[in-house]
């Protein structure tokens, strides 16, 4: 049989599931068969797992012989794929680096655990910018992720396997990481949707740490309602991420923001953002165009003013890099992964870390070093922190006035391979737009908003389109109003 | 902010990184440019007292550290034999290191 990958859901797969028109076999075999014919080009896969058929045929027997036990399964036989930095029992977790190959995760991830216990199966893990440091998934070990829409471009990243995949149709839906806008930016440039929730909404129990007062889990998917289900199954409280919230704490977060009416809600842009120069013309042309289409649908939209949001991107990679720091010196070739020896321990510690670590990796490490070193620690660590709570002033200040607030989701759309590796700030500014969320804590959405045509053809003569995507951001705990305002642009795009 | 290679072997040695002749100006480059970016928070003075540590939570958030009491609790691990497994190498249950003790002068 064929099966129309384009168009799948987790709703309409579990409808056909349940109406007996396709197996959870059938739908994993449709796309270890996209993967086999695809991912030679994409590489977005580290790794298809032996045993998808084998889970899928385990979910299709609980199906027909246990309906009680089915019933409390929403995603029972959903094929999922995981970012190469969480942990599934049993299976090989590299986090795309050297020095975690042949690594295997002794524990599931509490995400992965939550997702076995609604049913969902694994069929693979995915590339990434070593450690989830980069944008682009050219830092990874093993190759960069191509975009599905035109292989001489990135996917984005550093979740750029997880976006991939998904606008290849090689899996119904992923999850990522995001540390500064590692779930949005890649679900940007590759045309799908990527959550980013409230810090603390999701364990990051079995996420390999980068920063850890930054690091959120999320979903890629193609539909906002995808998101949703996913992220409703994946968050709560849990005894193994103590900075996870209680649902009492989310009520009263709630509480804070009851005036928000979700038929009503108003939209906030920022000249401050927008005037700052260093936009590609088509971004802030589809930016407009998506306001226009908003107004259309009825919402008001208004502009705010967000004085310090001008510093966030310095911010970020101030304390970014010092967190990076702190975490990275886990990896010493004694507790895990890789090894290369030196002549005593010492000797040890700087040949792994100097040959295993990638670039990029030991690059932040230096940087957070620096930043956290006596001497700097007041101008740049503490100082960071300080302009990162004026940034979260001034947002709970302008959403006095609105209820989520509006921009691009990158500056630019994906970009060639190779452009931006040589110089790091370039590389950086990428992010300008998505870092602002993981400094303050709160939950944002990126949502394909179109295309834009480049002068360029692809194999088969044809011009060549790039998606865009375009960030809403909502104040702390209510990603409701991220899926409803998502929802709603999506039915007038 | 401009960092010299002296400095970025430095950093290097105290984040036990080994780095080639060629890395090292090619980080203190690299550093150069970043920090010259983030210097930008320098014009901030509002409300700014560097001299306090700032890591007090945001009025709005939940938290920002969290402590739990210093006790072992067993429950909290998983077996530990497969922990000990991922290590590049162990015997007899345990991670097995160098000697850093008694070593010859």
């Amino acid at each position: 049989m064929t099966i129309d990958l384009k168009t799948l859901t987790i709703s309409s797969v579990r409808e056909m599931f349940k109406n007996g028109t396709l197996t959870s076999e059938e739908l994993v075999q449709a796309y270890l068969d996209q993967i086999n014919m695809k991912d030679k080009d994409i590489n977005a896969f580290r790794e298809v797992f032996a045993d998808a058929i084998e889970q899928a045929k385990k979910a299709d027997g609980i199906r027909k012989n246990n309906s009680t036990e089915a019933g409390n399964m929403p995603f029972l036989g959903i094929p999922f794929a995981v970012k190469d930095n969480m942990l599934i029992e049993g299976k090989q977790a590299g986090a795309s680096s050297k020095i975690l190959e042949n690594y295997v995760g002794a524990y599931d991830a509490t995400v992965i655990s939550k997702l076995k216990n609604a049913g969902a199966i694994f069929i693979g893990r995915l590339n990434m910018d070593e450690f989830a440091m980069g944008g682009s998934t050219e830092n990874s070990a093993y190759g960069v992720t191509k975009n599905p829409n035109d292989l001489s471009r990135v996917a984005g990243g550093s979740s750029g396997g997880s976006a991939a995949s998904v606008a290849m149709d090689a899996v119904l839906v992923t999850l990522g990481s995001d540390t500064g806008g590692s779930i949005r930016q890649p679900a940007s440039y590759c045309g799908v949707v990527g959550l980013k929730p409230t810090y603390g909404r999701v364990s990051r129990h079995g996420l390999m740490a980068m920063g850890s007062s930054l690091d959120v889990i999320g979903p890629i998917s193609k539909t906002v309602e995808e998101a949703e289900e996913i992220f409703n199954v994946i968050s709560g409280q849990d005894r193994y991420d103590a900075t996870t919230l209680s649902d009492a704490d989310v009520q009263r977060m709630i509480e804070k923001t009851s005036n928000i009416n979700l038929k009503k809600l108003r939209v906030g842009i920022v000249p401050e953002l927008m005037n700052m120069g260093g936009i590609n013309p088509a971004v802030l042309k589809n930016l407009n165009d998506s306001i226009e289409k908003l107004k259309s649908a009825g919402v008001e939209v208004k502009e705010v003013s967000l004085p310090h949001i001008k510093y966030s991107l310095a911010v970020y990679y101030v304390l970014m890099p010092a967190e990076v720091s702190s975490n990275m010196a886990r990896f010493d070739s004694i507790k895990y992964g890789g090894k290369v020896e030196g002549k005593d321990l010492l000797g040890d510690y700087l040949n792994t870390r100097g040959e295993l670590l990638g670039k990029e990796v030991r690059r932040r490490i230096i940087l957070g070093t620096y930043v956290l070193s006596s001497g700097y620690h007041d101008a740049y660590y503490n100082k960071a922190n300080i302009v990162r709570d004026l940034i979260s002033a001034d947002f709970k200040k302008a959403y006095e006035e609105v209820d989520v607030i509006l921009t691009p989701t990158a500056p630019s759309p994906a970009f060639k391979m190779g452009q931006n590796s040589s110089d790091p700030v370039a590389m950086y500014l990428e992010d300008i737009f998505t870092v602002t969320a993981n400094l303050i804590g709160i939950p944002a959405i990126s949502i394909p908003s179109g295309f834009v045509e480049i002068d360029e053809v692809n194999d088969n003569g044809e011009k060549i389109k790039l998606p865009l995507g375009i960030q809403f951001m909502a104040p702390l705990c209510r990603e409701d109003v991220l899926f409803e305002i998502g929802k709603k642009f999506k039915a007038v795009l | 902010m401009t960092i010299t290679t002296e400095e970025i072997q430095k950093l290097a040695n105290l984040s036990r990184l080994k780095l080639t002749e060629e890395e090292t100006k090619q980080y203190a480059k690299d550093l150069s440019g970043i920090l010259k970016y983030v210097d930008q928070i320098q014009e901030v003075t509002d409300g700014v007292d560097t001299t306090s540590t700032s890591l007090k939570a945001p009025e709005d958030f939940p938290h920002r550290n969290v402590m739990r009491d210093d006790v072992s609790d067993q429950s909290l691990n998983p077996e530990p034999q497969k922990l000990v497994e991922a290590a590049p190498k162990y015997q007899d249950g345990l991670v097995e290191v160098k000697k850093i003790l008694g070593q010859a002068e």
